[in-house]
């Protein structure tokens, strides 16, 4: 194997994937407002957020960690193949450009999914797919490119107040201070999370996420021969168990990945949110 | 004091640490650039906190160890931009250190420098009214700094970084949009104000940084006076000379100097009255290109103009004005977007001339106009034929409820075209009933009512159900139409009735819905319901 595989702990793949595939993640933080690390993970964690009062702050990995992770796969591969969640939104790829500046010897690719949670989960995962087919570095460069701007999502929010909080996610300003009981289906633009809808009850935004990427999934399945699922939630298995169903249903044959979402997306989204992202496959 | 030792500086950081701790959470509030996620002072924190263990850890005896700690340290460890830009700082200013044994004005001089210098390298796209421009603002007066005393080079850049750090918002306009100064430039002045309080004697006798700043005043238009006139910025292919040579040069001639690139292509930056000696000194090192020469008077003026433009612009391209009735209903538009609201409704229809007055008293060139009642479309119509110079659009909801969620669905950022399909969608996701109370004996549809009777109406003023009880008649209402499970029923109640958390209960129990409830204060309706 020559090209190793770099990204991030936003990714929300499952630790077992991760580990099975050789794909090595680098730790974001989470920290409550004292500074204190938090470790929690899947319905642990969410436990902990909905009873914290105090607001918790997710950072990117510093130029170490990088530096590290670089130097210890720069002895197993020839090329490092390193994709990370949206530059628009965190600065992990600045922390890895810094780090790669600091290691020239080495052949470092750095790709901005312009996505985080299972959006770049699965893109990491596919561009696993083609290495292990033994497509050249630049033909696995150029495909991981052209499928990032074809990525979908559609988040539908329970509550405004973490995303609020977080202050990451554009186009709220619209509905804060509406004394509608609100629910926002947001989706990434240029790596930008945005209110793309606001919708009036749980079920009816639950409902409407999935039609919008139902009709995403029409679209991409023209385009491509397959593509790739995930569901992300927090901390809502059963719905999420039930939008899986409902996807197997109306397309059989699709892969899906469904799984808790990682403490970044959920600190950002917060409990009750779940997140659903399309990914299309290189032709290969 | 005349000159830093070993345990001063460490002492210095571990202050600076402290300090900042100390402030983080003013720090957090202000911050809005890049992202206003609130976390710029933790993550200064979190940098410091990594540098003083790793000074710890390695327990330095040198100030060459002690630089390769702070460096090692505050790289590791640096969180956010402002972390990681912090690191740079510290990276340059122990460049400046070398292996002296002692720190002295002269070299904190070059430090300071230095450690700006390297800051703004670091950045891909260095972006003014940040970190960035307080430090450069600490840097440039340090230089100017007479005396050997290295309290007096940090009281004066600590003020000079003061006096930068309330400019801020005329640098970058989403700072000045939240009311806010530089998160990260004020978390910088904390780290040196600590810093200054490793020695024992004088502190920043200077009044303090207020809690939060914020901008109670419009900028005040005041012609300044520019020590250099004009901006100089070019390229300079395949130099000759270094960058450190060239900045050498170039700051005998002007100021905010800022070169930047390699051994193939220097990128030069300079505020200097005499361009053509700048010029001169580029050729004379290499190949020039993309060259360009500003007059800064006449720069700032226009910065003040086009801000003030931009001002006004960025409030707002579309105009909303809805026809409402009812207190709470009215709320309801205006904090989801409404500007203007023009009293009216079923029974009291607004007068051509009241409609052309609240359009044209809004300022923004496109107006949507939301009539939410059949019987006031045509009044609108004709009203927008006396409009001038602006667009109207007119959206012919014919229920206040209709035009709420038509108006949610409305999003300034897409064209005009998809606005409509997007409220026609609206419209067409929604059933609304009208109870109200019957005003004389009557049938329709061998529905017969008596005078005082609770009617319920759907579609187009249809009658589906009549009751003596209030509640009786919403449910009998709602059995009516076909309810999906998992539906949102909306109750908007009118004038002076309160919530009734029973039939709240009892609606959700039996339609298997989610029930909200508003206060809508219109009048002769007792509720509007609506079912999406």
């Amino acid at each position: 194997m020559e090209i190793g595989l770099v990204t991030d702990g936003t990714c929300d793949l499952p630790p077992e994937i991760v580990e099975k595939m050789n794909i090595e993640v680098v730790d974001v933080h989470l920290t409550t407002e004292e500074g204190e690390p938090v470790h929690l993970q899947g319905k642990a964690y969410y436990e902990f957020l909905r009873n914290t009062k105090k607001r918790l702050f997710t950072s990117q990995p510093s130029v170490g960690q990088f530096v590290e992770t670089y130097n210890k796969l720069g002895k197993i591969y020839s090329s490092l193949l390193s994709i990370h969640l949206t530059a628009a939104r965190s600065g992990t790829i600045q922390s890895a450009e810094m780090a790669k500046e600091a290691i020239p010897d080495l052949d470092i690719t750095i790709i901005d999914s312009k996505q985080t949670s299972l959006g770049l989960g699965l893109l990491v995962l596919e561009a696993k797919r083609l290495i292990d087919l033994g497509k050249s570095k630049a033909e696995i460069i150029n495909n991981i490119l052209s499928i990032v701007p074809k990525i979908k999502t559609s988040i539908s929010l329970d509550t405004l107040e973490f995303a609020l909080k977080g202050g990451r996610v554009e186009g709220l300003k619209l509905i804060v201070g509406t004394i509608l009981n609100l629910k926002p289906i947001l989706s990434f633009q240029e790596g930008i999370p945005k209110v793309k809808e606001v919708i009036r009850g749980r079920i009816n935004s639950l409902e409407r996420a999935f039609e919008v990427f139902k009709s995403d999934l029409d679209t991409a399945l023209k385009e491509c021969q397959e593509v790739t699922v995930g569901i992300a939630h927090a901390d809502i298995p059963d719905i999420a168990l039930d939008i899986k169903n409902k996807l197997l249903t109306l397309f059989p044959n699709i892969k899906i990945i469904e799984t808790y979402a990682g403490p970044a997306l959920g600190a950002h989204a917060g409990p009750g949110a779940v997140g659903l992202f399309l990914v299309p496959c290189a032709r290969t | 004091m005349k000159a830093l030792n070993l345990t001063t500086l460490i002492r210095m950081i571990e202050r600076a640490y402290d300090e900042l701790s100390l402030h983080k959470e003013e720090v957090n509030i202000l911050n809005v650039f890049p992202v206003p996620d609130g976390d710029t002072g933790i993550n200064m924190v979190l940098t410091l906190q990594s540098s003083v263990n790793e000074i710890m850890k390695t327990n330095p005896l040198s100030i060459k160890d002690f630089s390769l700690a702070l460096r090692r340290g505050s790289l590791m460890g640096a969180r956010g931009n402002s972390g990681v830009i912090l690191s740079q700082i510290f990276l340059g200013f122990t460049q400046a250190f070398d292996e002296k044994e002692e720190i002295d004005n002269d070299i904190l001089k070059k430090a300071f420098k230095q450690g700006t210098d390297v800051a703004y390298r670091a950045v891909m796209r260095p972006v003014e009214g940040t970190m960035l421009t307080i430090i450069k603002a600490m840097s440039n007066k340090a230089q100017t700094v007479e005396s050997n005393n290295i309290e007096d080079t940090l009281i004066a850049s600590i003020e000079a970084g003061e006096e930068a750090l309330k400019k801020t918002p005329d640098l970058l306009p989403v700072l000045k949009e939240a009311g806010v100064v530089d998160a990260g430039g004020l978390g910088l002045i904390y780290v040196f104000k600590g810093m200054l309080k490793a020695f024992d004697g004088k502190k920043p006798h200077k009044k303090k940084v207020p809690e939060i700043l914020t901008l109670q005043q419009e900028k005040k238009i005041v012609e300044e006076e520019l020590e250099y006139l004009y901006c100089t910025e070019l390229l300079i292919n395949n130099p000759k000379k270094t960058i450190a040579e060239l900045e050498q040069a170039l700051d005998l001639i002007g100021g905010s100097l800022l070169v930047v690139g390699d051994e193939s292509l220097i990128k030069l930056h300079m505020h200097t009255n005499d361009p053509d000696k700048v010029l001169m000194l580029a050729l004379n090192t290499g190949e020039i290109q993309d060259i360009k020469i500003d007059n800064m008077r006449i720069q700032h003026g226009e910065y003040i103009i086009k801000n003030h433009i931009n001002h006004q612009e960025s409030k707002k391209e579309w105009g909303i004005v809805v026809v409402a009735q009812g207190k709470g209903l009215e709320e309801i538009f205006k904090n989801n977007g409404a500007d203007m609201i023009i009293p009216g409704g079923q029974t009291m229809n607004p007068s051509v001339e009241q409609i052309i007055t609240t359009l044209n008293k809004l300022n923004t060139n496109k107006i949507l106009f939301f009539v939410n009642n059949k019987n006031i479309t045509l009044a609108a119509e004709e009203a927008i034929k006396y409009i001038e110079e602006k667009e109207v659009c007119l959206v012919k909801t014919t229920h206040m409820i209709e035009g709420i969620n038509a108006l949610l669905r409305f999003n300034p950022d897409v064209s005009p075209e998809e606005n409509l399909l997007r409220i026609d969608e609206a419209r067409k996701e929604i059933q609304i009933i009208d109870i109200t109370k019957a005003q004389r004996d009557g049938s329709m549809n061998s529905i017969y009512y008596s005078y005082g009777d609770y009617i319920a109406l759907f579609g187009k003023d249809e009658i589906i159900a009549v009751s003596k009880d209030l509640r009786d008649i919403v449910v009998k209402a709602l059995e009516k139409l076909n309810i999906k499970n998992g539906s949102l029923i909306t109750i908007y109640a009118g004038e002076d009735l309160e919530e009734d958390s029973y039939l709240k209960e009892e609606l959700s129990r039996k339609f298997n819905a989610e029930v909200e409830w508003y206060y809508g204060g219109q009048p002769h309706y007792l509720y509007y319901i609506s079912i999406e």
